[in-house]
């Protein structure tokens, strides 16, 4: 059996996050009325499932912590390219700001849509002036044409 | 016999045929752009099928998934960058041979084993599909639930990886399916004061999320990434007949290889690849030349990930057991149309059984004009800037989410189950046990309850059920058998550990 080779650390966060959640989750299922005329009721999958993740967790938790005093991390390698890992950061924020501005209603579909494109864009490629054309000409062929198809062919309202 | 003439000749049409083309040029497109994959071609196609007709849908699905698979040999050929993760064991010889300036020859050898791995599968998914189906119908709530059972632990077992990282993506899969209304005593659980979690959670939302968005977190972080460019020609694209024969074996071989691996729950297509090429070397009088730009690398590689499509498939049509990630999203097509994934399958919808073995044959077919004739034009969609690419996905995924309920709430599922995807990628464990433990949990559940309600709650009931105890002994195999195998290779490095010192002495 290939075993994890993550960073250790990495594997003590999640079985720390995935006993919590099972603890939360039976807990809540406790609170859940037993079945009558049925053998089962409703909490006990989730129950077992969260008594079998709790352990299958531990297990992880335990080898984590032992593997925490050996643990050197990989050489870096040489790549010709530069990671960015804040630029996914950034483009998770600003989907997420996209997402709500059109559940809020402070925005409809096609400026909100343009108003991300550009702003992901400009962001993607570092501000660079030779692209902003082309990021704004992208944008509004994006909003324009997604608005057309899913408005005009597939009957579906956008916000 | 006549459902399956009567799903050919209705493929045969304008409008089927055209979305059957459109699904597998797309396909192609995606496959062989790195960081795009067909599932998630698949998920976010899927909300556009609502309004198609189940069969066209199918159609159009199936035709993404050959595509899909295929397209990846073309990056993995000339970039050493598969473009979709069926397409690693491509690199090892498909690159080292374009490097030595037969680009076209590499292409050629990758294209054809594809389309002969596709043709080996489609029989065994003709001739097994209709008589499994049948078998499967004399199937109770315990063959189902210990079946639904073997599929996950298989999954996580033999899925690449640690296997409790695989169970514990099963196990988190099952329980994001449990919130909303118990579906035996109608009340509702784990909705922690929510009432948009009331309906539960939609698998589009959760597949779009894990598979899509953390793939695009994932390149986002990649992003000044550039292939390097290289020139490619048709000299020596098209396979000659001698060629064929000369492979034949190994086709064959690797064919069957790849279809047996499909069968198996959630191994993928990669795995099948892997065990076709380790087969073939082994094989092999000349071993040493695997990983040079040796052809029979690039056939059991191409022929075994394509074929595992078809073997794949068999599970799904017949029992409603979804064998890989893909085949998840397809089940999930099934649902969304209102149609029962099963083995009545065949006798209520088999205009859609039989849609779905006759639309991969003919996938097969177009994929093989497709990339042997516009293979050199297709290579050119893997230096698009992702810069744009990025963009027009993520906008995609957010209105393809939307539109399944019109619902914003679906959109933040989406993007937390992006978080929690890219998460769990980060600590190597495997997305696939997630999903299917997802897909599989209402069933397993539904059956387990039913066969407890018809034994008053016994549950040493099972075993009066042979086939139930078959699939409990290969559960229980398939959980034993990596700590075996673990077992096994401590002690022989401990022997290795043992034998340096006096070797060196």
């Amino acid at each position: 059996m290939p075993s994890g080779t993550s960073n250790p650390k990495a594997d003590i966060v999640l079985s720390v996050v995935v006993i919590l959640l099972s603890v939360v989750v039976y807990v809540n299922a406790m609170g859940l009325p037993p079945a009558h005329w049925e053998p089962l009721g409703s909490a006990a999958l989730p129950q077992a499932l969260c008594v079998i993740m709790a352990v299958l967790a531990s297990v992880i938790l335990v080898r984590g912590i032992l593997a925490l005093r050996s643990y050197t991390p990989p050489a870096e390698v040489n790549e010709d390219f530069q990671r960015r890992p804040w630029t996914a950061v950034g483009m998770f924020l600003l989907c997420a700001a996209y997402v709500a501005v059109m559940d809020l209603g402070i925005l409809g579909f096609v400026t909100a849509t343009v108003a991300f494109l550009v702003l992901l864009g400009l962001l993607f490629t570092r501000a660079a002036r030779r692209q902003i054309p082309f990021i704004f000409g992208f944008a509004l062929v994006i909003a324009a044409g997604n608005y057309m198809i899913f408005t005009q062919f597939l009957y579906i309202d956008l916000p | 016999m006549a459902d399956f003439f009567a799903a050919f000749s209705n493929l045969f049409q304008i409008w089927p045929l055209t979305l059957l083309a459109i699904g597998v040029s797309l396909g192609i497109v995606v496959g062989a752009i790195p960081g795009l994959t067909a599932t998630m071609l698949i998920a976010l196609t899927l909300p556009l099928t609502f309004y198609m007709e189940s069969v066209n849908a199918i159609t159009l699905l199936v035709g993404m998934y050959v595509g899909g698979i295929s397209g990846g040999l073309i990056t993995a050929t000339l970039l050493r960058m598969p473009g979709t993760p069926a397409s690693i064991m491509t690199t090892f010889d498909g690159f080292p041979l374009a490097r030595k300036g037969q680009p076209g020859r590499a292409l050629g050898v990758g294209i054809t084993s594809s389309f002969i791995g596709g043709l080996i599968s489609w029989c065994f998914l003709a001739g097994l599909s209709p008589p499994l189906a049948k078998l499967a119908l004399g199937f109770g709530p315990w063959e189902y639930f210990t079946m639904v059972l073997m599929a996950l632990v298989m999954l996580a077992s033999l899925a690449q990886g640690s296997m409790i990282k695989g169970l514990i993506s099963g196990c988190l899969g099952m329980l994001f399916a449990m919130p909303g209304m118990d579906p035996s005593l109608g009340q509702m659980r784990l909705t922690f004061g929510f009432h948009d979690l009331d309906a539960g959670l939609k698998l589009l939302p959760v597949l779009i999320g894990a598979f899509a968005i953390s793939q695009i977190i994932k390149d986002a972080v990649e992003i000044d990434w550039r292939p390097k460019m290289m020139s490619v020609n048709r000299r020596g694209i098209i396979v000659g007949f001698q060629d064929v024969k000369r492979h034949g074996i190994n086709m064959l071989r690797s064919g069957c290889i790849g279809t047996w691996i499909g069968l198996l729950p959630g191994i993928g297509a990669n795995i099948a690849a892997m065990m076709a090429y380790t087969t073939t070397k082994n094989l092999s009088k000349e071993p040493q030349k695997f990983g040079t730009g040796h052809e029979p690398g690039i056939v059991s590689a191409e022929t075994a990930n394509n074929s595992s499509i078809g073997g794949a498939m068999i599970p799904l049509i017949t029992m409603g057991i979804p064998g890989s990630v893909v085949d998840a999203i397809l089940l999930g097509a099934l649902i969304i149309h209102n149609l029962q994934p099963g083995p009545l399958l065949f006798t209520t919808n088999p205009e859609v059984a039989y849609g779905f073995i006759s639309s991969y044959l003919i996938a097969n077919f177009i994929m093989f004009a497709l990339m042997l004739f516009a293979v050199v034009h297709i290579a050119k969609v893997m230096y698009i800037p992702k810069s744009y690419l990025l963009s027009a996905v993520l906008v995609f995924c957010v209105i393809g989410t939307f539109a399944l309920g019109n619902r914003f709430f679906d959109v933040w599922v989406m993007l937390a189950f992006g978080l929690i995807g890219f998460g769990l990628e980060y600590c190597k464990v495997p997305l696939g046990p997630f999903v299917i433990g997802f897909v599989l949990s209402p069933i397993a559940e539904e059956h387990l309850r039913s066969a407890l309600m018809m034994a008053e709650g016994n549950f040493l009931d099972v075993f009066s059920r042979p086939v139930a105890v078959i699939f409990l002994a290969v559960s229980a195999l398939s959980l034993l058998w990596p700590l075996y195998q673990e077992r096994l290779a401590r002690r022989q490095r401990e022997a290795l550990a043992v034998a340096e010192p006096h070797d060196k002495g």
